[in-house]
């Protein structure tokens, strides 16, 4: 194999500080190569950089054997360079079939041939979307795969994807893999950047972990395993506190006050009737297959969504019955959602991060007069930044600046400011690396043992299996089965999302 | 306004706004086969008001008192030992030789101990104690005894729910110093079925129609504190245990009886002119006969009823800790055969939980079973 793309003591840094350095880095024809790191490792930065988001500081880029210089997103991709980001770029308001051929369209287009091509297409990569919904319609997973076939369609060289499989079902993450397996098979390269790291250790060619912005560790897979990833990674090994054993390990939590009764709840097509109750002191896991109506439930108890207005059933918050237009009454109530989607809900990204977990306050009332203390702004963020481990320059940095990790770790800190008597946490560690998995998974057992009743959504099946106390199954809008943690297995959980 | 609205909009559609809804068994209440494995100790129809006195386990069986002896092989032999003038709707032991037997319809008489012979039927100010649902020592002159209904027997419980009535109290009758006088501690209760002492001297009362328990001071009448709420079926018996309680569930609430229940002229027309055996109403068996309303939901399959099914009766008991929240539940569902559990009794390390409805004794590990139950 000859090398596509070869980058030499590549330096990038912001306002002085590198993000990735004097990196050294070789990608072949036709290779798959994964790029693993803690979250601030400098993997988004470095392949921000392959895909032309930024600019190298000092080093070089060559592609094809020529020096490179990409100065936009739209120059790499006339080169031959797509990248999927984690973060989906989709224009909201357009279709699926509008957002693939976005960029390719031809003087007059006829919608309806748009969108039987755009059918075929995605049918082609066993992708189930709809060509004629909405992107602003679809949930993370499907604008996921969306992402995937406008990257497919440009025919790039190099394709780039961040976290590709965060939001994919196991039965899409299959046809996923098959369809990287098939691009190469083509000749086209892959890079890909995951936290799951039987992925990377299944699926790629080469493995190159990086550690604070530097190079780690650079090997062919065969020579890796999971402990010796984690070792590059971190510096130790981890993996004795990542998901050993599940919640076997240890005795569940015993059932507190029960906190939320939901009795019938509905919400159009999406949450059907669906009934269950949540107690305090418990970590309850809530596990579903994207389309399962499990965010939207969680949503509609904190106020983000609206359930039915006839025939929605009921939601009881300790003995009050409630029903929340907005999420400020929920909060002000003790319901807090952490959610899935935290670039576009999470947080304000041109803010610092003081500003950020200042703002939970706001919305709680604590402070009735809406004076903004700006020494109790930083104290406030001094103490969660130390308690949650959150690393930044100091707690003026933008939160825009912070990795996926440590941005998810403000949002966590922005809500639980809020002093919530229930907590709901919507995939609290997708797009983090292992090191932050670990501190969040503490804290959030730290909530449980405090009496706080924990709601944990997630699709990592290893994850839902060692937080939880209680484990609930929500299958096509309602919940279907519920586990205790020492008898649920993973075949278990799955055979209840699926048949 | 909204609310308004909306409840006229629905009014004039015809459609269920303010919603049928049982809450879910799950949690602690996570339904489980738990009391069809245990071990049946004795098979005795229509056995009631299990009870452990100093002379060993006694029970009811209509107007017969009967005593539990152990056999060999574990199980109880029952002996008729008083016939009453009426059916036994409750008994009491104070542990020291005392037992009060309500008899229903009539009132409450004690047998034994200091106070043998006495009888209490006046509750005064015209009110007589009818439907003597249970009663509880709480000292050697004090008896606590609840009065389900101020109008009907107690075997009539269907009705009162059907009638939607709430005329259950509680009365405290000193017993010491001549004649037996009551002082009510508490009134306009849903049929009030279960008493215990609460751990800080309050009185738990089950109100059977309003799904919940609750906490009275008998030192202070207050108004009632609900301490439990929002079960998934009509709570009876109270025992105390170990570090908590035991909690005996009569029948499971159905949406049907729910949606019948706000039904007036529907409710009206089936109380008066149907059986009661045949009424959409709770039971504490079923599944006997063909005249039964909506025989399972039609969820029987090859001859096998499925538990989930819908079914009248069920058999539930649950354990509470000492702030009476559920900590673990026993269960015998639809296609179970041990329905209508109303009498519970911890007698050396093991409940036994008197099943009505299917006429049997179930014996539960009392030690094991207050630890966390495995599905």
């Amino acid at each position: 194999m000859t090398a596509l793309l070869e980058l030499k003591r590549a330096t990038k840094d912001f306002r002085g500080v590198p993000a990735i350095k004097d990196v050294d880095f070789t990608l072949e024809k036709g290779e798959i190569h994964a790029i693993v790191g803690e979250n601030g490792a400098g993997k988004s930065t470095l392949t921000k950089v392959l895909a032309g988001v930024y600019q190298l500081s000092s080093g070089e880029m060559l592609f094809d054997g020529k020096p490179a210089e990409l100065a936009s997103p739209a120059d790499a991709l006339k080169q031959g360079i797509a990248m999927v980001f984690q973060e989906t770029n989709l224009v909201p308001s357009m279709t699926v079939a509008q957002n693939i051929y976005l960029g390719d369209e031809k003087l007059f287009n006829r919608l309806r041939g748009l969108y039987i091509q755009a059918q075929r297409f995605l049918l082609s990569l066993n992708f189930y979307v709809d060509p004629m919904a909405l992107v602003s319609s679809l949930g993370a997973g499907k604008k996921q795969m969306v992402e995937i076939a406008r990257a497919v369609h440009h025919k790039a060289r190099l394709m780039i994807f961040d976290e590709p499989t965060a939001t994919l079902t196991p039965e899409e993450k299959f046809h996923f893999f098959n369809l990287v397996r098939r691009l190469q098979r083509d000749g086209v390269s892959i890079i890909f950047i995951s936290h799951a790291l039987e992925e990377a250790l299944e699926l790629s060619d080469r493995i190159t972990v990086l550690r604070d912005g530097k190079v780690a560790a650079s090997d062919a897979t065969r020579n890796f395993d999971r402990d010796r990833i984690i070792q590059a990674m971190v510096g130790r090994s981890l993996s004795g506190e990542l998901y050993s054993g599940g919640g076997k390990d240890r005795a569940p939590r015993p059932y507190g006050e029960k906190v939320l009764s939901i009795q019938n709840l509905s919400m159009g097509t999406v949450v059907r009737n669906t009934s269950f109750s949540v107690f305090a002191g418990q970590i309850t896991g809530l596990f579903g297959l994207v389309g399962s109506g499990r965010t939207e439930t969680m949503k509609i108890v904190s106020g983000v969504l609206k359930r039915d207005f006839f025939h929605g059933g009921t939601v009881q918050f300790y003995d009050k019955p409630v029903r929340y237009r907005t999420p400020r009454p929920a909060v002000l109530d003790g319901i807090v959602y952490v959610t899935e989607d935290r670039k576009v809900e999470g947080f304000f990204e041109t803010m610092s991060i003081a500003a950020n977990i200042q703002l939970g306050t706001l919305a709680k009332g604590i402070n009735p007069l809406s004076v903004i203390s700006l020494a109790e702004a930083r104290s406030l963020a001094k103490q969660w930044t130390d308690r949650l481990a959150i690393r930044a320059i100091d707690s003026n940095a933008r939160v825009i600046e912070l990795s996926g990790g440590n941005q998810q770790k403000v949002v966590i800190a922005k809500s639980s400011v809020q002093k919530p008597k229930m907590i709901i946490f919507d995939e609290p560690t997708r797009g983090v690396d292992v090191g932050s998995i670990v501190e969040i998974h503490r804290f959030i057992n730290e909530l449980a043992d405090t009496g706080i009743a924990v709601i944990v959504i997630s699709s990592y099946l290893p994850e839902i299996l060692a937080l939880s106390d209680r484990i609930l199954v929500a299958r096509q809008g309602r919940i279907v089965e519920e586990m205790d943690a020492r008898s649920a297995t993973e075949q278990r959980i799955m055979y209840a999302a699926v048949h | 306004m909204i609310q308004l609205l909306k409840r006229l909009y629905a009014d004039f559609r015809g459609f269920d706004e303010v919603g049928s809804t049982v809450p879910m068994m799950d949690g602690p209440l996570k339904p489980n086969t738990a009391l069809d494995a245990a071990p049946v100790v004795a098979r005795v129809p229509e056995i009631d008001n299990l009870a452990a006195t100093p002379g060993g386990l006694v029970a009811s069986r209509g107007a017969d008192l009967l005593a539990l002896a152990p056999q060999s092989g574990g199980t109880l032999a029952a002996e008729v030992r008083q016939t009453l003038p009426a059916p036994i709707a409750c008994l009491a032991a104070d542990g020291e030789g005392a037992l009060a037997i309500g008899l229903d319809g009539q009132g409450v008489t004690i047998r034994g101990g200091r106070h043998d012979g006495a009888a209490i039927a006046d509750l005064g100010g015209g009110q007589a104690l009818r439907s003597p649902t249970a009663a509880l020592f709480l000292g050697p002159d004090t008896l606590v005894v609840a009065n389900g209904a101020a109008d009907a027997p107690a075997a009539d419980w269907k009705r009162d729910l059907m009638n939607r009535r709430s005329s259950g109290s509680v009365w405290s009758i000193a017993l010491g110093g001549g004649a037996p006088r009551a002082t009510q501690l508490a009134r306009n209760l849903a049929f009030p079925y279960g008493l215990a002492l609460g751990r800080d001297g309050t009185l738990l009362v089950s109100e059977a129609w309003r799904h919940r328990v609750v906490a009275i001071d008998p030192a202070a009448p207050k108004p009632p504190r609900a301490v439990l709420a929002d079960l998934p079926a009509y709570p009876c018996r109270i025992a105390p245990a170990e570090g908590g309680y035991w909690l005996a569930l009569f029948a499971p609430r159905n949406q049907l009886v729910e949606f019948v229940l706000r039904e007036e002229g529907y409710r009206r027309r089936m109380v008066s002119t149907i059986d009661p055996a045949y009424w959409i109403a709770p039971a504490l068996s079923s599944g006997a006969s063909f005249l039964e309303p909506i025989q399972g939901g039609a969820r029987k399959k090859l001859n096998m009823l499925k538990p989930w099914s819908p079914s009248w009766s069920y058999g539930l008991v649950v354990r509470c800790d000492p702030a009476m929240r559920p900590v673990a539940s026993f269960h015998s569902r639809a296609d179970g055969s041990i329905h209508g559990v109303t009498s519970l009794a911890e007698a050396g390390g093991t409940l036994l939980v008197g099943a009505k409805g299917s006429g049997a004794v179930v014996a539960l590990d009392a030690q094991a079973a207050s630890g966390e139950i495995e599905p």
